[in-house]
């Protein structure tokens, strides 16, 4: 497996499971951020709960994570989240290099 | 008992740091050791230091701290891409990789590097930032505001600190981002993200803030409280790999900036306009955390903390008594925040107030040192030249002689700094009353040509003398006029005009330490004190006595491109390469007339690359 494989994996991951759910999601009227100004007299946020949290299978911390907030479509993705990560995981860590836009999304 | 160490890792300028009930041991960022600049990677050399330097073996260490949250962090990864799907395919099928395949697998990069099974903690981005600030700062209370491009979904906070605790008050949250804004307009002229966000700065005294208005009706709606939102449209980050598009593009006249292209008036008035922006939002969020909080200190950190022009007009607009901002602001000093957060919040540690009254940072020098017989040592075994000089003074008054002369000297003493400055460890210093140092040092140290001037060091006890700042500024991330008495005029009407040679304007002097002014009359302070800083203020006093100017500049031991060196070898091989004329290691002088040719090295230029 090389670089262009985890990409390919990534793209039908992105086709198979990530479009039908944002298609589901909307579906039922969900947003997730504002995309600009709105009537609110402020803008700020109240800041997640809790300082520290321990992590130990990626797969329940996901599901658990969006099933606190309501979203069964993300929850049921957890397995699929947690395989792709099993098979990327590693070889990633040699590359010094990472694009700085990778920074701006995530 | 508490002895914690804390990691950042996998964005950019990973950093480790170690924290023993309550105070910070070490910490230092990978880059400096792999010699890979702004190096992301898990940052096993930076551990590796940190256990070194507390004499502990992993087995004695209560947890490892990751400083952020990657489940939140995933969390909004997948929302964002949610939202502009079956946009953004492309950028997930390059990111989605290398978050999957390594961030969320952080707690086994610890395990397996350490050997041990240590408890492995997970704590938010903006409180390691906020705890970055407020546990090191001199303040028993404070405000603290932190400002970056995004940590989770938090991208802007504001905080309350008092005594051991800290308490997060409210957040901005993504895509809602002042540093993603900056950035925007960093790429947009040119200049590369996450680094040239100070060139940015650096240009806006070119300019005109003639886009200013543009920006406020059309890009960011702020709110009385300081809070905000961008205008999406205008930015690509949430369905491209580049943080502006099209519309962006229109609004500004074209497209960005070729990098390395003739910089223009168009860069300049946008540098300028982003600029005032950027301080009309700081200023606005800190009238409301002092609203909030009722604190009359200010704690600052995150990367838009960095921004040293604001920073000096959030002194100068005195919303707050005194301010405090941590010299790592970035995300390397969230290793140490995050380290900080848990001992004090986690682990119950009380915070110890210094009883002098100075910060608990002492003076970032929180890296590696080189002894004497170290260095010697190095010296021996390559048969490199080299007189020593141990007593402290005598050293000074040779370092201030060459100074004097004009002669270019590279500074390796005590301990590495921690952030992005160095601060007298790792510097090479300059006269800064010569009109051609600046030209000189630019052209045969760095092998650039900048449009920035130098930062000045000046003797803490004589600031006042040089510069319009009544604070001190250990970490030069204030920005203080330079005194009017100091001031040369110069002309700048033809350059107004049209006439966009920044070379020629930065040459022209403007004051008596023209080396250290920018063309707006100001310069980024480095204020050094004889109890933080003996050695490095020892050489300034010795400056003044033999020139009467108590300011040297002062620039990072480094080429365009490299990391800033850290040991005696990176500092002799940068020395080398470039014409400083005189290498201080510790006690020993080494001159570059006596040094074999062999070692002269042209094929750096191949190594790095750019800026």
């Amino acid at each position: 497996m090389n670089s262009t494989d985890d990409e390919r994996r990534a793209r039908r991951f992105f086709r198979r499971h990530l479009i039908p759910a944002a298609q589901r999601l909307r579906a039922r009227g969900v947003t997730f951020f504002p995309l600009g100004p709105d009537e609110d007299a402020s803008w700020f946020s109240s800041p997640p709960a809790g300082d520290f949290l321990e992590i130990g299978d990626l797969e329940a911390s996901l599901r658990e994570h969006w099933e606190r907030e309501g979203l069964d479509e993300l929850a049921r993705l957890a397995r699929a989240f947690a395989d792709l990560a099993d098979a990327l995981e590693i070889r990633q860590q040699d590359s010094a290099d990472l694009s700085p836009f990778v920074y701006v999304m995530y | 008992m508490a002895t914690i160490l804390g990691i950042s890792c996998f964005y950019h300028d990973s950093a480790a740091a170690l924290v023993r009930d309550g105070e910070i041991v070490a910490a230092a960022q990978e880059e400096r050791f792999s010699r890979k600049k702004h190096d992301p990677r898990f940052p096993r050399h930076a551990v590796n230091y940190c256990l070194e330097e507390a004499f502990i073996e992993p087995d004695e260490l209560d947890a490892v701290v990751f400083y952020d949250d990657p489940i939140l962090s995933f969390d909004r990864v997948v929302k964002s891409l949610l939202a502009v799907a079956p946009r953004g395919e492309d950028q997930w099928s390059k990111a989605g990789p290398s978050f999957l395949g390594v961030k969320l697998f952080a707690g086994r990069y610890v395990r397996e590097m350490l050997g041990r099974e240590v408890p492995i903690l997970f704590t938010r981005h903006h409180l390691s930032h906020a705890a970055s600030a407020f546990y090191p700062s001199p303040f028993e209370r404070a405000a603290v505001l932190t400002l970056d491009g995004v940590g989770e979904w938090a991208t802007t906070s504001i905080a309350l600190g008092e005594g051991s605790h800290l308490r997060t008050l409210k957040e901005v949250h993504y895509p809602h981002s002042i540093g993603l804004l900056y950035s925007a307009f960093t790429y947009y002229c040119g200049f590369k993200v996450n680094s040239g966000e100070y060139k940015l700065m650096g240009l806006a005294p070119y300019g005109a803030p003639r886009y200013a208005d543009r920006i406020r009706e059309e890009l960011i709606s702020v709110r009385p409280d300081g809070s905000f939102r961008l205008h999406m449209e205008y930015f690509g980050y949430l369905d491209s790999d580049v943080v502006t598009n099209a519309r962006f593009d229109d609004l500004f006249g074209g497209a960005a900036r070729k990098p390395e292209s003739r910089i223009t008036h168009r860069e300049m008035d946008l540098a300028a306009s982003i600029q005032q922006v950027t301080e009309e939002v700081v200023l606005a969020l800190a009238r409301h955390a002092r609203e909030v909080t009722d604190a009359t200190d200010l704690c600052l950190s995150g990367g838009v903390a960095l921004n040293c022009v604001a920073n000096g007009v959030l002194l100068r607009e005195r919303i707050f008594d005194r301010l405090w901002i941590q010299p790592a602001a970035g995300d390397a000093g969230g290793a140490l925040g995050a380290a900080l957060a848990a001992s004090h919040l986690r682990f119950g540690v009380p915070r110890k107030l210094r009883p002098d009254g100075r910060d608990s940072q002492r003076g970032s020098y929180l890296g590696p040192a080189y002894s004497s017989e170290e260095v010697r040592a190095f010296l021996d075994w390559h048969g490199y030249p080299y007189e020593v000089v141990e007593d402290r003074r005598a050293r000074a008054d040779r370092i201030a002689a060459a100074l004097d002369e004009g002669k270019v000297v590279g500074l390796l003493s005590g301990r590495m700094e921690f952030g992005p400055r160095a601060l007298g460890g790792r510097s090479i210093l300059g006269d800064p009353r010569r009109a051609d140092t600046q030209t000189l040092m630019n052209l045969k140290i760095k092998y650039r040509e900048s449009f920035r001037p130098f930062a000045p060091s000046v003797l803490e006890e004589r600031c006042g003398d040089y510069f319009e700042l009544d604070a001190e500024s250990p970490y030069m991330l204030l920005v203080a006029p330079v005194r009017q008495e100091r001031r040369e005029p110069f002309d700048r009407s033809a350059f107004d005009a049209g006439d966009d040679d920044l070379l020629a304007m930065v040459r022209r002097p403007r004051s008596d330490i023209p080396a250290v002014t920018h063309v707006d009359y100001s310069a980024r302070v480095q204020t050094v004190s004889a109890e933080v800083q003996p050695d490095y203020h020892a050489i300034l006093e010795a400056f003044e006595r033999r020139s009467g100017c108590a300011v040297v500049v002062n620039t990072s031991f480094n080429v365009r491109g490299e990391p800033i060196v850290c040991s005696p070898q990176d500092a002799y091989r940068c020395f080398m390469r470039t014409e400083m004329e005189l290498l201080v290691l510790e006690d020993c002088l080494v001159w570059k007339e006596k040094q074999p040719e062999s070692e002269r090295d042209e094929s750096w230029r191949q190594e790095y690359e750019l800026d």
